[in-house]
């Protein structure tokens, strides 16, 4: 008896058997393709999701170093002690040199021109000629000179022709000399670009942008009328000394200078630096006057500090802020995605545990060194501390410290291999958490020991389970400490726990309700077809055909449309997935709008791939083909088996 | 050559509520080269006793010799496909096969190859008087004689020396009737098959050597 010559006489029974068991392939492959991903999701949101505490620094004392370390530790063990918290990281800092790596600066930065976020690149050092100087009442000097050479100067900078600096007799010994116009000086310190600050103001109260601010539209000859007039008008407080008028060309917006910003017009300041000679121990400033060229200068014996000061400000021109961390996405600025990873990847957990030499760099800084991920840096990782310590209520932008070569250990050198690139939203922003685009990620254990974990909002995550905040809060407060002693960074768990849930559900009912399906499918196929064949059967049997030719006959009967069946319904699948996901996802769709919210969270989105799905259908199907014939095989002995079957219908 | 012998033959139909009590204490010789007969009243038994014959069902009690062979000592799928072909009161032919397929079925069960099986099935076929154009018919075409002379060709086509037919005329014509009662007294007579006939057709019985009469699964009187 041939199986197949049965199966093609009575087409229509056969098609629809083949459409019932394709249809309901089709529906487990889909529903299980569902619910796998949005397992998979579901699980991807929980590692991905980090609920971050951090120290609040409004409800933190960080001005008193004895008083933060109490509350720091205060702090410290009520985060520690606690079933919401996942884990807590304290992240380190310190300095790194980099003499191939040329670091950005602010003044790079259109309308972002901050001197103290420049640090230490702007070291510089000139030789001057002074054009005026007037004592000061504490004694020093303020002094207006031409530059006549620039010594050291980061490439960043624009070079202005005149310099102001200040300076004061800082050993406290004999008398100093007053500068003497006309001499030449040469001064060390860290610069100022008067210039730019000034078109930075003035772009800002005209509103306009910074390449269109032209000094040369500042007027002095009606400053005295307009001031006059301002005054009968009323504006006597605050109003200050007017000593020229800037005008915009294009809009018309003016504004008024005081005389010292019209003296900032192609000006620089320098600030000179009070350091201590090592051979006599006292402490100097960083100002002399030189009667003969640079270079003489510098290679004369009693001049060899000032060569000193000079290599080492071309190597603090080289420091790097660095951060060692133990999970670089949860430090503040990535959990607030004020900064995100833009290219390759975070450390691995091997990475942070061996203290492998890698680092995650910015974007911006890789830009302007032509690096690429892959490429290696070298690092000379050097001194230590709180890069805040003179400024307790800075929350933001830790700066490299200066470099000594006293502060470097030559131990502690290496080549850092790029894994990945981060990017900032708000670089060179003063905004609670943030680094300048400076900052070096690396591994914490791939630092030296000596370096700190700042007492700073910055440097500490308290990462909770998701979910978990409330109770994390709840049991602060319990602790004594003032409630809102942390902040909470959630990334929006909290927005989609809800939805994340009720779509694990759904896609479990869904995923239930189609093996349902495909069992009663089976079950029909088994016993509204196959079992048709019993009379035929007992016709075979009486004829003389074994158990065995029987069973063989039926396992081959059931199994063909079967076959046929999971091939169709996993093209099925294969081609409607996608449809069927969109569809049950979209927001239209009423059957489950918590499958749909997870859907268009962005983040989800991603993680239900595509390809991991047809792979999936494809592993259903042949599970399903499997489970058919194992079913068959089982139906065709028992229908064989069961007694006196031929017997019906012979008489 | 088959004898077949029955010793206290019992066989009851068990359901939920009741037992019948199909076959009683048969004591029966069927003997080769004869035509032999049963007739009995509706319900008397006969299609069981032929049922247990073919060893399409197992006695309850008492036993079948087969040339002096417990029958159920014997591989029943053989004993149907090699010595016994039945032919049933409801044709039993396969509705999707064709005449032809039919009848060759439990030839290829034989393992004899499809050429000869289907000369032979065309020779069968003239014999019950069907010409070669039935071949390749379904039989929900054919009348009910047809089916019926269908379901012999295919018992004689496989040329057991046991026959056990089960009202073969039920639905035939007197022309057809006197043929196909010719046929079995030939296979009786000619070839020694031992001929078994349930009928309730007189003109069948006028035909047989012996005749068996069963009443309420009882054997009730031979003759002659
Ligand atoms: N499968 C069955 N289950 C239960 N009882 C049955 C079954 N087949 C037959 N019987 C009963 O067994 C008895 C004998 O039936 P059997 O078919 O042998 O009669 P029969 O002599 O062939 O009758 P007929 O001349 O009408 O064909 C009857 O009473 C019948 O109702
Ligand atoms: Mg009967």
């Amino acid at each position: 008896m041939n199986p197949m010559k049965q199966l093609l006489r009575r087409p229509i029974h056969t098609l629809f058997a083949i459409l019932l068991l394709s249809a309901a392939c089709a529906f487990l492959c889909i529903s299980s393709g569902i619910f796998l991903s949005v397992q998979e999701s579901a699980k991807m949101i929980e590692d991905t999701y980090v609920t971050l505490a951090v120290p609040n620094p409004d409800a933190f004392e960080f001005s008193s170093s004895s008083k933060t370390t109490d509350a720091w530790d205060a702090l410290l063990s009520a985060a520690e002690n606690e079933a919401a918290v996942k884990a807590v990281y304290q992240h380190a800092f310190i300095s790194a040199m980099s003499p191939e790596l040329s670091p950005l600066l602010s003044v790079q930065e259109e309308m972002h021109y901050d001197p103290s976020l420049d640090k230490p690149s702007d070291y510089a050092a000139f030789v001057v000629r002074v054009s005026d100087a007037a004592q000061t009442p504490s004694g020093g000097w303020d002094v207006s000179a031409d530059i006549e050479q620039i010594v050291l100067l980061h490439p960043g900078y624009t070079v202005r022709s005149r310099l102001r600096f200040s300076y004061w007799n800082a050993s406290g010994g004999a008398d100093m000399d007053p500068p003497e116009t006309g001499k030449t000086y040469l001064v060390y310190g860290r610069f100022v670009d008067d210039d730019l600050l000034l078109r930075q103001r003035l772009a800002e109260q005209v509103r306009c942008p910074l390449e269109e601010v032209d000094l040369s539209k500042i007027s002095t000859e009606g400053a005295a009328a307009l001031k006059k007039e301002l005054l009968s008008r009323g504006f006597a407080e605050g109003l200050g000394d007017i000593a020229a008028e800037y005008v915009q060309e294009k809009t018309g917006r003016t504004t008024t200078l005081s005389p010292d910003e019209l003296e900032m017009v192609d000006t620089a300041s320098l600030f000179p630096q009070v350091l201590i000679d090592s051979e006599t121990d006292r402490p100097f400033i960083t100002v002399t006057c030189i009667d003969q060229p640079l270079d003489t200068f510098l290679c004369r014996e009693e001049n060899a500090l000032w060569a000193g000061i000079l290599r080492n400000a071309v190597s603090s021109q080289h420091g790097f802020p660095v951060i060692g961390t133990d999970r670089a996405d949860t430090l503040y600025a990535f959990c607030q995605q004020t900064a995100y990873l833009s290219q390759g990847r975070v450390f691995s957990a091997a990475e942070y545990l061996s203290g492998e030499k890698v680092c995650i760099l910015s974007e911006r800084l890789a830009i302007q060194n032509g690096l690429h991920i892959g490429d290696s840096i070298s690092l000379q990782f050097y001194g230590a501390g709180d890069p805040f310590q003179l400024e307790p209520s800075r929350q933001s932008n830790p700066f490299a410290q200066d470099y000594y070569p006293e502060l470097a250990d030559e131990a502690d050198r290496g080549q850092f291999e790029i894994v990945g690139f981060y990017r900032q939203t708000d670089s060179w922003e003063y905004s609670l958490g943030q680094w300048t685009p400076n900052t070096i990620l690396v591994p914490k254990a791939a630092c030296p020991t000596r370096a700190s974990s700042p007492h700073r909002t910055l440097f500490l995550s308290v990462v909770l389970k998701n979910g978990m905040s409330q109770r994390f809060l709840d049991s602060i407060r319990q602790k004594g400490l003032p409630e809102n002693a942390f902040q909470i960074l959630d990334s929006g768990y909290e927005r989609i726990a809800d939805s994340l849930e009720n779509s694990v559900k759904g896609a479990g009912r869904y995923f239930f309700v189609s093996i349902v399906f495909w069992l009663a499918a089976l079950i029909i196929y088994l016993f509204f077809f196959v079992s048709k064949q019993k009379e035929d059967v007992a016709r075979m049997r009486s004829l003389g055909a074994s158990s065995g030719e029987v069973r063989r006959y039926l396992f081959f009967f059931a199994s063909v449309p079967a076959f046929l069946a999971v091939l169709i319904g996993m093209g099925l699948a294969l081609a409607g997935m996608e449809a069927a996901v969109q569809y049950i996802c979209s927001a239209g769709s009423r059957l489950d709008t918590a499958l749909s919210e997870l859907y268009h969270s962005s983040s989800a989105t991603a993680m239900i791939d595509v390809s991991v799905r047809k792979s999936l259908i494809c592993l259903i199907s042949g599970l399903q083909a499997g489970a058919h014939l194992a079913f068959f095989l089982l139906f065709s002995t028992c229908m064989v088996k069961a007694k006196r079957i031929y017997v019906v219908n012979l008489s | 050559m088959a004898k077949i012998q029955t010793i206290d033959l019992n066989f009851s139909y068990r359901a939920k509520h009741q037992t019948i009590h199909a076959v009683k204490d048969v004591n029966l010789l069927l003997e080769p080269g004869l035509m032999q007969v049963i007739i009995g009243k509706s319900g008397s038994g006969k299609s069981t006793l032929l049922s247990l014959l073919a060893s399409l069902q197992t006695p309850e009690q008492g036993m079948i010799l087969v040339d002096d062979m417990d029958l159920q000592k014997m591989d029943a799928d053989q004993y149907r496909r090699k010595r016994a072909a039945v032919i049933f009161q409801a044709y039993n032919l396969f509705p999707l096969l064709t005449v032809q397929e039919n009848i060759i079925y439990p030839l290829l069960l034989n393992k004899i190859p499809k050429r000869t099986a289907e000369t032979q099935a065309e020779k069968v076929l003239e014999q019950v008087g069907m010409d070669a154009s039935f071949l390749k018919r379904f039989p929900a075409t054919l009348s009910g004689g047809e089916q019926q002379r269908v379901a012999i060709a295919r018992a004689l086509a496989n040329q057991t020396d046991i026959v056990l037919a089960d009202e073969p005329t039920g639905n035939l014509d007197t022309k057809n009737t006197e043929r196909i009662t010719g046929l079995l007294s030939s296979m009786a007579h000619n070839q020694g098959c031992c001929v078994v006939v349930v009928t309730h057709d007189l003109s069948v019985a006028a035909n047989a050597d012996r005749v068996f009469a069963m009443d309420g699964g009882t054997l009730s009187g031979v003759a002659p």
